[in-house]
């Protein structure tokens, strides 16, 4: 048996579909089995690439170019397990979530459209699905395919909010989407003019130094940036992820963003690589530490809890990019490609614990403004606690799995000679650590007497606690992860961890 | 210059006059059909690039493509246009508060 | 003695049975159960430290990158005395705490916090230290809130800012120190130090990183607020233990005794000569007792920093130099630890004659400090002088009696800080009085006896050499001077001239203090009150602001937005055409 691949794509789109056909409470079974089905089916596949390396599978015996092929190697399969694990969590959030909104009437987290929350459940697989097809899908058109479902759904999950501002948002989200899927599109039919494949692997060999092959990079990228909102192209971010119910803001922020980096680290170093000059990765570090800073001083100056941990966000995209100028070289691209993409994991891990815990304390005060969080500490301790800890992996600091790619990610700028990247995460560092104490310094001040607290389902803080705590102590389970990443990693030769013990 | 190039080159400008809207046009309408005519364009690039002679069949994969392009355009466009007009029943308009100001 | 295969197993639970408790007194179930074993945790630690063979190594290599933890000549002193002096603080918390109803909560913290002491100590890399040097330092915030008055929150600010800052200088001094080290373990990490192209940079920054838990000046500000605003068990930890876990990092980080670095030594014995006589002076200014132990504390980690001073001369004078800093580390630890828990003890009493005992018993811990013969400071002492015998730049005579004039300082501050106690104020019953009593007591025997296990010289030799002039004049010159500032400074207040409190013992030092503070009051004041919160939380700059956020409104525009996103995709093109 071993196809363990196709099926966290199929489980999760099954499972959409027929959620939405059968009843509410059927509903709730089909999830859950789909969600251990795909728990299973990614042990199996984790098994498979752990024991033989890459796997590879033509659905259906269609070879490419017709056909569809799909690819996992160590790379993937991380990012699966991130999405699959972050995903489930969110999930068991949003059961509490909706069933804490439905008892509401009119507030401004639900605005007039408050029983849209069924709609939360298919979405939210189809938004499963689109992300793990992504993930294992081996040539640039399915992905494209998969980035326009990913999009959808995404756009559909901020929309369930309702209320104008989450409406704007989403519009401002679906246009910014379109606009970068279109412009990864035109890149796609360039390069299938000037190479005449699809396929990642065969495009790998094919791509030569010719002006309609960068033009088509050139798209690529910048429709990807766009999608993954680096900083300038940040400003559709904020407000979808401010605006949305809060597990979908986590979903959004801690998932969907990952997917067009996840799928610029395969472009720029599986298949461009040997026409990329080392100064394009500049320029992308560049934007990268712009983002950071930016990112972190608009977090500083937000009224808004929701508003801060999006701009957290933008900071946080910051860090991914700065992989690209390290991962040059052959003796560090290594550890730079380890740190980056632990960045990504640890991150989705702390920030989806984030949004959560910023969710419930919106849902018990029925706003999100930063001067009136006073209280909270004592109120809401779990969610108070799962906000520090993910704030500490923010921070970087140790033992969280932020420290951990943030390590790497120095391990590889020092040994390249370009400290100032590394000093660039230093300063990121401890920008995060001002606006993660700006909400602490807040929830931590006296309980006033006068505010009115709606108690919330417990199941909503344990389930950030848990994922702060995942985050916390990623750094304490940091060398499988990392050696997985190493199975068909374009850096082979050593496990980026060699300055370690 | 032979054909694919033009074709290519129409696809291209397209594409281009599509974004012109999409950016310029504060009305949402406008930018949802700026967006199809990008499609269009890429859809126009793709068709160029069958055609692999005169007395050769072309190539059936950039069909394939296209037609899967339209399908994802469609839903693209009627999930916009859904949105569109909640937004237009919710506010009143059918701009985004960054374009109106001005 | 126990097997090998066992030691993994007890230093592991030394380190996660105070974590595994810390949650259990989170949960409304295990909270009484996990209250009533953590004060019994330490004592986990201090086995480790009495049975575990020196220079064994414990390897986990799943854990953070790979652990190690460790034991060594360094590691049994510092675990002995952070596991005696836990111990005792924490029966004395399940007593001084019993009516609180937030005890749980501090337990919480107070268990956190050990973990990430006990951690650090047995750490033997870099990795692994600064994970629980952090885990202490973010779990010590709760216990200087703990009693939640404004100055307690005050305190925990300043505190929790420079934290942080602490944090950052020190993840930066580690992310430069590792590269050129080819494994993290400490045993590589000083030699890669000394070696290291930003030398300089890396020992700066982690000098300030952990001078700041150490009380180096001026980053001691948050001492003097914090560890007196904590319960009481938790100031005699933070101040006897935790406060240790700077001078720790010193020793493990440092290049000490891996070259010569003249510089730095000059540097960290003029820092320790002004904190052993900042510390005394300004403490003597003070009317609370636990801010003046407090700022003894400052006081005599100057003397270790001293100590550090002399590791960086020579490594000839290292060996010396570290014994003596570790044995003025425990003896401090004990001393410091004994005087607090006696401020608790005071308010117990309930007449003359239990005032009388805890006055007696006070007196050990506060000659012990002051260095006079036959304590563990006098011990310390000798040790330290040992140390400068072989510090090879010059023979500093002068340096010796500065120590001595210090000791003055140091036993005139004892003096005022016995005569600020508070008697009575806060009774107890009967039986939680006597679990105030009993740990109280133990330190107390600590203090005398423990020391002496760790001198490796014949202990007659010793005794007679703590029984020279050099150890007795410095105490009988500042019982002379307490004494007539105690006999005088009541007739001159009398005068009316001075606005002192009244009755002030130390009235004419304090006068001195306070005309001096006066003097350089628009200098200091901001730092004595801790007031650098201000200046910190003052970053926005209102025209910057405005600017920042009017450019992001712009970003936002879809033109400028769709501009930036054709300039970007053109420059990423010429990058691949020139590039």
């Amino acid at each position: 048996m071993n196809a363990w691949i196709v099926w966290p794509v199929v489980v999760p789109l099954a499972a959409a579909t027929l959620s939405v056909l059968a009843g509410q409470r059927m509903a709730r079974v089909i999830i859950g089995s789909a969600t251990v089905a795909i728990v299973g089916a990614l042990a199996g596949l984790t098994l498979q690439v752990w024991q033989n390396g890459p796997q590879r599978h033509v659905i259906g015996g269609w070879e490419p170019p017709l056909g569809i092929q799909l690819y996992a190697d160590g790379l993937s399969v991380v990012m699966l397990w991130m999405s699959t694990v972050v995903g489930a969590l969110i999930g068991v959030y949003a059961l509490g979530y909706f069933a804490h909104d439905s008892g509401t009437t009119g507030t401004a987290a639900t605005g007039e459209h408050g029983d849209n929350s069924e709609l939360f459940w298919p979405l939210w697989l189809f938004l499963w699905a689109a992300l793990h097809a992504l993930f294992l899908s081996a040539d640039i058109f399915n992905l494209y395919v998969t980035l326009e479902l990913l999009g959808l759904a995404g756009v559909a999950l901020v929309n369930l909010a309702g209320g104008q501002l989450a409406l704007v948002a989403g519009m401002r989200y679906l246009l910014a989407s379109l606009l970068g899927s279109l412009a990864y599109f035109l890149g796609v039919a360039f390069l299938y003019a000037t190479c005449g494949v699809l396929d990642v692997r065969m495009l790998s060999t094919r791509v030569s130094a010719h002006p309609a092959v960068w033009l088509a990079i050139a798209v690529m990228t910048l429709g990807l940036l766009l999608k993954t909102a680096l900083f300038p192209l940040h400003f559709w971010l904020p407000p979808a992820h401010a605006n949305a119910p809060a597990p979908v803001s986590a979903l959004l922020s801690a998932l969907v963003v990952k997917a067009s980096f996840y799928l610029l680290l395969r472009l720029w170093f599986q298949v461009f690589s040997v026409v990329l000059p080392p100064v394009a990765g500049q320029v992308l570090g560049i934007l990268g530490v712009l983002a950071i800073l930016w990112g972190s001083v608009l977090a500083l100056r937000q009224q808004r809890l929701k508003l801060l941990v999006a701009y957290s966000t933008v900071a946080q995209i910051g860090y991914l990019f700065v992989l690209f100028p390290l991962a040059g070289g052959t003796a560090w691209g290594a550890a730079a490609w380890s740190g980056g993409t632990f960045h990504a994991l640890a991150h989705a891990c702390a920030k989806a614990a984030m949004f959560m815990a910023a969710g419930t304390m919106m849902a018990a005060l029925g706003h999100d403004h930063l001067h009136e969080l006073a209280g909270m500490g004592q109120r809401l301790p779990l969610s108070m606690f799962a906000f520090a800890l993910a704030g500490v992996s923010l921070m970087g600091l140790p033992p969280s799995g932020g420290f951990v790619a943030k390590w790497l990610l120095l391990d590889a700028a020092l040994a390249s000679g370009q400290w100032w990247w590394g000093a660039v995460l230093i300063v990121g560092g401890l920008l995060a650590a001002g606006y993660v104490f700006l909400v602490l310094r807040q929830a931590f001040a006296p309980l006033p007497a006068d505010v009115r607290y709606r108690p919330v389902p417990r199941v909503m803080e344990l389930a950030a606690l848990s994922l702060a705590l995942l985050a916390f102590l990623l750094g304490l389970m940091a060398i499988p992860p990392l050696t997985l990443l190493q199975i068909g990693a374009p850096f082979v030769g050593g496990l980026g961890t060699e300055a370690l013990p | 210059m032979n054909a694919a190039v033009l074709y290519t080159l129409m696809g291209v400008g397209l594409f281009s006059i599509g974004l012109h809207g999409f950016l310029a046009q504060p009305h949402l309408l406008r930018k949802v059909l700026a967006l199809n005519i990008m499609g269009s364009g890429v859809f126009a690039v793709l068709m160029a690039t069958a055609w692999r002679g005169p007395q050769l069949p072309p190539d059936p994969v950039p069909h394939a493509l296209v037609l899967t392009g339209i399908v994802v355009a469609v839903s693209a466009t009627a999930f916009a246009l859904a949105l569109l007009r909640r937004i237009h029943t919710a506010t009143g308009r059918a701009s985004l508060p960054e374009d109106t100001a001005a | 003695m126990i097997s090998l295969s066992v030691q993994p197993l007890l230093w592991f639970l030394a380190v996660g049975l105070p974590l595994v408790l810390a949650a259990g007194t989170l949960l409304r179930r295990y909270g009484p159960v996990a209250l009533a074993w953590a004060p019994w945790t330490p004592l986990l630690a201090l086995a480790v430290g009495v049975v575990a063979p020196s220079d064994s190594v414990v390897s986990l290599p799943w854990l953070l990158l790979g652990a190690q933890l460790g034991m060594d000549a360094t590691t049994r002193v510092f675990l002995c005395f952070t596991a005696l002096l836990w111990t005792c603080a924490g029966f004395y918390a399940r007593a001084y705490l019993v009516e609180d109803p937030a005890r749980q909560r501090f337990f919480a913290f107070f268990l956190a916090a050990l973990s990430g002491n006990v951690g650090l100590v047995l750490a033997h890399d870099a990795v692994t230290f600064y994970l629980f040097f952090a885990l202490m330092s973010f779990a010590s915030y709760g216990l200087v809130i703990h009693d939640g008055t404004r100055e307690a929150y005050r305190a925990g600010r300043v505190y929790i800012i420079l934290v942080v800052v602490g944090e950052v200088l020190l993840v930066s001094a580690l992310f430069l120190m590792v590269p050129g080290a080819d494994t993290v373990a400490f045993s590589a990490v000083s030699s890669a130090v000394a070696a290291a192209p930003r030398r300089d940079l890396i020992v700066a920054l982690t000098l300030a990183g952990f001078g700041i838990k150490a009380g180096m000046l001026p980053l001691h500000v948050w001492l003097p607020l914090a560890h007196p605003v904590a319960p009481t068990p938790a100031s005699a930890v933070l101040s006897g233990a935790m406060i240790k876990a700077g001078l720790l990092g010193w020793i493990r980080f440092l290049p000490v005794g891996e070259g010569t670095f003249p510089g730095w030594s000059g540097f960290c014995i003029g820092a320790g000569l002004l904190a052993a006589f900042y510390g005394v002076l300004i403490g003597l200014t003070q009317t609370n007792a636990k801010t003046a132990l407090a700022y003894s504390s400052i006081s005599q980690m100057g003397f270790m920093t001293i100590a550090v001073g002399i590791g960086f001369a020579s490594p000839v004078a290292w060996p010396a130099a570290v014994s003596a800093a570790l044995l003025y580390a425990l003896h401090h630890a004990l001393a410091k630890g004994a005087l607090f828990l006696g401020v608790g003890v005071v308010q117990q009493v309930q007449n003359g004659w239990q005032l009388w005992v805890v006055l007696a018993g006070l007196l050990c811990p506060a000659l012990a400090l002051a260095g006079a013969p036959l304590t563990s400071g006098a011990l310390a002492k000798l040790a330290l002088k040992d140390a400068l015998a072989f510090f090879p730049l010059f023979r500093p005579g002068w340096l010796e009696h500065l120590l001595s004039l210090a000791a003055v300082g140091t036993t005139v501050l004892m003096a005022r800080f016995l005569y600020l106690l508070q008697p009575g104020g806060h009774s107890h019953a009967p039986r939680l009085a006597f679990g105030l009593w009993v740990p109280w007591m133990v330190l107390l025997l600590s203090v005398l006896g423990v020391p002496w296990l760790f001198v490796s010289q014949p202990h007659g030799a010793v005794v007679s050499k703590t029984l020279s002039f050099s150890a007795f004049w410095p105490v009988g010159v500042g019982v002379v001077l307490a004494g007539a500032a105690w006999r005088f400074g009541r007739r001159w207040a009398l005068l009316g001239t001075l606005r002192v409190p009244s009755g002030d013992v130390l009235i004419t030092v304090t006068w001195l203090m306070s005309w001096w503070q006066r003097q350089w009051r628009s200098l200091l004041a901001p730092l004595m009150a801790g007031k650098q919160e201000v200046w910190l939380a003052r970053y926005r700059i209102t025209g910057i602001e405005r600017a920042v956020l009017r450019m992001e409104g712009q970003l936002g525009r879809w033109a400028n937005a769709g501009l930036l996103f054709l300039l970007l995709a053109g420059v990423l093109f010429a990058t691949f055409v020139f590039g």
